[in-house]
């Protein structure tokens, strides 16, 4: 049985819950706003893990899941706990409820989309980048720092450049330009991360197990995701093909983080370099595959299914 | 700790995403990747009802206050106490599969070689326990 974790509006789970439908996989949906329904034991004995989960009374062994997809969201935001205090039963119930699905998750011998642990790389993008380069993808010359001089060198250096942030907390990349010149010595308080811009087509590349969907976007914008709000077009976005040299270093970068599903970010040149930016360990797919008809959703079901 | 990843020198425990020096992990992971390593692990039992706030407290295998024993892996060598031979084959293959260079494994203490549990491990262990020659072993390493 495969268990799908999250929210069931949430369109990425939704889209995946909808591919198990018509492939007639059995699954068990656990809905994370109804977790005053459920609970769950953990137990490990010689490197095995067993218990069980219940959930509206019912109840399943641990070791029936042979596969788990998980989008579940920061248990502080619930819309359910938002009126309780700090230390209420209710929270201490949802948190430690998560906590044991996870540790869970951590240490299964099932399909997991993904483990904590392989998603960590995506926390410090400077970090994430030492080991995208070890699988053969471009990285921009970067500075990272909190000295407003260095980001003029560099900028005098590489004419036009980018700044973002170094968290895996998302940001808006931004273009560099005079108006950040004036407020640059803000700076100081918070290190950023500045890149070389490069020219060329963003490409972003769903990888799932074997399997690889690359979408192009064409967009006037530094960062597509915010395109209209960059005072451009809507991005366009378009199914293509990836060389098979590139498709097969997406899929090794993925399995070299640990991640049978990941977004891998690239930026592929007019002489066909490939600049990654960043892979995703949780990806919005849903975006990619509500503009291509791209099915990466039942790939991601065939995934969790054992194909 | 992206500094410190990129560190072109021999680095024991280079950062980790889980932790600066080596993955910090979870008790849980711990006493799993134990029992993998052929150690003699307790049963590790954890719930979402239980009363514990992790946040401010840690979990244990043991009660607070259960005598331990530590011994260091460094590389290919084992320091600290006398071990029976499987459970220096144990604290090895524990290291090997934490990808980790030092590694301090502690024992729930007893008398008899079937005494031996698995009580928790570090990357960041005590290194009084033993001695020069982890120290000089250290170095070994290093240098």
């Amino acid at each position: 049985m495969i268990l799908l974790c999250g929210i069931p509006t949430e369109s990425p789970l939704a889209m995946v819950r909808k591919a198990l439908d018509g492939s007639g996989e059995h699954y068990l949906l656990l809905n994370q706003r109804q977790f005053s329904v459920m609970d769950i034991i953990l137990e490990i004995a010689d490197g095995r893990s067993t218990g069980r989960l219940r959930v509206n009374g019912d109840s399943y062994p641990l070791e029936e899941f042979t596969a788990i997809f998980t989008r579940l969201m920061d248990y502080r935001f619930l819309p359910e706990l938002k009126d309780q205090p700090d230390g209420s039963p209710q929270r201490q119930l949802c948190r430690n409820l998560l906590d044991t699905l996870n540790r869970w998750a951590e240490v299964a011998p099932a399909r997991v989309v993904n483990r904590t642990a392989a998603m960590g790389s995506n926390f410090s993008k400077p970090f994430q980048a030492q080991l995208i380069r070890r699988f053969g993808f471009e990285i921009p010359e970067t500075l990272i720092t909190n000295d407003p001089e260095l980001v003029k060198a560099f900028r005098a250096r590489h004419q036009r450049i980018i700044y973002k942030s170094i968290s895996g907390v998302r940001s808006i990349v931004q273009t560099f330009n005079d108006r950040d010149m004036e407020r640059l010595e803000n700076i100081r308080w918070c290190p950023t991360q500045f890149q070389a811009f490069v020219e060329g087509t963003n490409v972003r590349v769903h990888t799932v197990g074997h399997e690889t969907f690359a979408t192009a976007i064409t967009t006037d914008a530094t960062d597509y995701r915010y395109a209209h709000r960059q005072g451009g077009n809507h991005a366009k976005l378009r199914a293509v093909e990836l060389s098979d040299d590139l498709a097969q270093r997406c899929l090794e970068l993925s399995e070299g983080l640990g991640l049978a599903f990941a977004g891998i970010d690239l930026k592929v040149t007019h002489d066909n370099r490939a600049y990654c930016f960043e892979v995703n360990p949780s990806p919005a797919f849903s975006y990619y595959e509500a503009h291509t008809g791209q099915p990466i959703a039942r790939a991601v079901a065939a995934y969790l299914a054992g194909e | 700790m992206s500094w410190l990843f990129a560190l072109p020198m021999p680095v024991i425990n280079r950062a980790d995403a889980q932790g600066l020096c080596g993955a910090w992990r979870h008790i849980s992971e711990w006493v799993w990747l134990a029992g993998r390593a052929g150690l003699p692990t307790p049963l590790y039992s954890q719930k979402s009802t239980d009363r514990i706030d992790e946040t401010v407290e840690i979990r244990r295998l043991h009660p607070v206050g259960t005598p331990t024993i530590t011994a260091i892996v460094v590389g290919e060598r084992v320091f600290g106490p006398h071990l029976p031979s499987r459970i220096l084959a144990g604290c090895l293959r524990l290291a090997q599969l934490a990808k980790a260079g030092l590694l301090g494994i502690e024992f729930a203490a007893s008398a008899s070689e079937n005494g031996w549990t698995f009580a928790g491990a570090t990357p960041m262990p005590d290194l009084r326990v033993g001695g020069e020659p982890l120290l000089n072993a250290l170095a070994e390493e290093l240098f």
